[in-house]
């Protein structure tokens, strides 16, 4: 259930719409550029362990 | 004191805990701030009605826009002085989370100011004009570092501008004002406003709070990224070497 | 430690900066040119140009400052010269503010002489304010050639770095712009805008030139 706001609900509106956005976009980057970084530690670790036993 | 956070495996260990319980933390505090700010408070006619509203989500960016350069700084300082490589990691990415929160603060300030002042941008606003100043100094700082070809010397490079930006701030800050205070006719709201009721004061405390453990956690997870990232490079280099 | 080598590099700069006079002129033809194309832009209402002159002069001057800086240490990295600006054992913030100081003589100052010039033609009236305004596009211009400096260090070993050192100095242009054209106008406070705009370039003075030091180097490394 939305508040009902007096006027410039479209405002109120379009402000926390671009603080949740931008913040979901940035948690997003950051969370797939984690996940991306340690994938790759992983598989040159790995890679580099292969090479050892061999 | 700060030899012992120098250690990236000591960091590793302490942000694998950390950075989720600051999660938890900022999921409840901004939930627990926008469900108040939102639904429960009162709206206050002075400050024209419901649009004060707003400030749960522009007032928590400002604060982060300011303590975000001037954690950027520091951690420079500690870098540039002690060459602990964990203090440049975290400048390192401070910057671009900074820039996004300063951007937050321009974008909702503006939304504001339309219903308010019956502009989308106030020049003559002092506190507007030094957010937009320390976007710059984001990006600057931000487009320095990518430019330079070693690790080390972008290290070096974003020290040194973070410091000269750091102590340029307050003159900044200084000369905006007395450039917007030529025309203060011109701003409805006054620099305080009226004295905040106690009703605002605890969500708004809430959602700055609740803000500053996102961006600490969200800081913790793109330096265990770039941590990764060098391990990964170390490993190539040596698979490199052992042909 | 004496300090031959500074007034050495003083001498190398001026020498770069005025190179048999064209670079003198390039910065005045860019600071006139930018200057003449506001009223195409804006209209040649005189009421409109007399208001906005003395700003756009300070617009003016912060952009062909960036310019001429581009290549202020630049040249010193490529061919080696600041290794051994390094090795004289003389302190490299004297040697880089020496540098700049040497540019700001170069470029900066005519760009404050022919500032009248300019203003006439923005509709002010002539008097001797027009001259006192020179003294302050002359000291605004200093504050504008050492943070300029100091983007220019840091960006000495970045390959097209003039776009980079706009984007570094603008911010730290940010008071001296301010002050300088607050001091031309009639407004409140206008009366103590000169001594901030002398403060503000004390501080350059002070605080830019160990900022380029330190980025020196690291450009030397």
């Amino acid at each position: 259930m939305l508040p009902d706001f007096d006027k410039n609900a479209a405002f109120i509106w379009a402000c926390f719409a671009i603080g949740a956005g931008s913040l979901f976009v940035t948690i997003l980057i950051v969370t797939l550029r984690a996940r991306a970084a340690r994938a790759a530690m992983t598989r040159a670790e790995a890679r580099l362990r292969g090479d050892d036993a061999a | 004191m700060f030899s012992w956070f120098a250690n990236p495996l000591r960091f590793m260990r302490l942000s694998n805990w950390l950075a989720p319980v600051c999660y938890v933390l900022a999921a409840l505090l901004i939930g627990w701030g926008l469900w108040q700010g939102l639904w429960i408070v009162p709206k206050d006619e002075y400050q024209g009605g419901d649009i004060m509203r707003v400030m749960f989500v522009h007032v928590p960016a400002a604060w982060l826009a300011m303590a975000s350069y001037m954690a950027m700084a520091a951690m420079s300082f500690v870098w540039f002085i002690w060459r602990h490589e964990v203090a440049d990691i975290a400048a390192k990415s401070i910057a671009p989370l900074g820039a996004v929160w300063t951007a937050i603060c321009l974008a909702t300030g503006s939304i504001w100011g339309k219903p308010t002042w019956g502009t989308w941008w106030q020049w003559d606003d002092a506190r507007m004009m030094s957010v937009l100043f320390m976007f710059f100094l984001f990006l600057g700082y931000m487009a320095l570092r990518a430019s330079m070809d070693t690790r080390q010397k972008a290290a070096r490079a974003g020290a040194i501008l973070a410091m000269v930006g750091a102590i340029n701030v307050p003159l900044i800050k200084f000369s905006v004002e007395m450039f917007t205070s030529l025309h203060q006719n011109a701003s409805v709201m006054t620099a305080d406003g009226p004295k905040m009721a106690a009703v605002y004061l605890w969500p708004l405390l809430a959602s700055a709070l609740g803000h500053t453990f996102l961006f600490a956690g969200l800081v913790q997870t793109l330096m265990r990224a770039e941590i990764w990232d060098r391990r990964t490079a170390k490993a190539n280099a040596k698979l490199m070497a052992e042909g | 430690m004496s300090p031959a080598p500074i007034f050495s590099a003083f001498r190398q700069a001026l020498g770069e900066a005025w190179a048999g006079g064209a670079g003198a002129l390039l910065p005045l033809g860019f600071f006139a040119g930018a200057a003449v194309l506001v009223p195409l832009g804006i209209g040649t209402d005189p009421a409109t140009l007399r208001a906005v002159g003395p700003g756009i002069l300070w617009v003016a001057l912060a952009l062909s400052s960036l310019v001429t800086l581009e290549r202020i240490f630049q040249a010193d990295t490529e061919d080696g010269a600041l290794d051994l600006w390094l090795q004289t054992g003389a302190p490299a913030s004297a040697i880089a503010g020496a540098k700049t100081f040497a540019h700001w003589l170069a470029a900066g100052l005519p760009l404050a002489l022919i500032s009248p010039l300019l203003a006439l033609m923005f509709q002010a009236e002539a008097s001797a304010d027009l001259l006192r305004n020179a003294a302050l596009y002359g000291l605004g211009g200093l504050a504008f050639y050492f943070w300029g400096g100091v983007g220019a260090a840091l960006s000495a070993t970045v390959r097209r770095g003039g776009l980079l050192i706009s984007l570094i100095a603008l911010p730290l242009y940010v008071p001296t712009a301010i002050f300088g054209a607050l001091a031309m106008t009639d407004a409140p406070g206008s009366d103590s805008a000169p001594l901030f705009l002398a403060a503000s370039t004390l501080f350059a003075l002070a605080v830019a030139p160990f900022a380029m030091a330190a980025a020196l180097r690291l450009a030397a490394d």
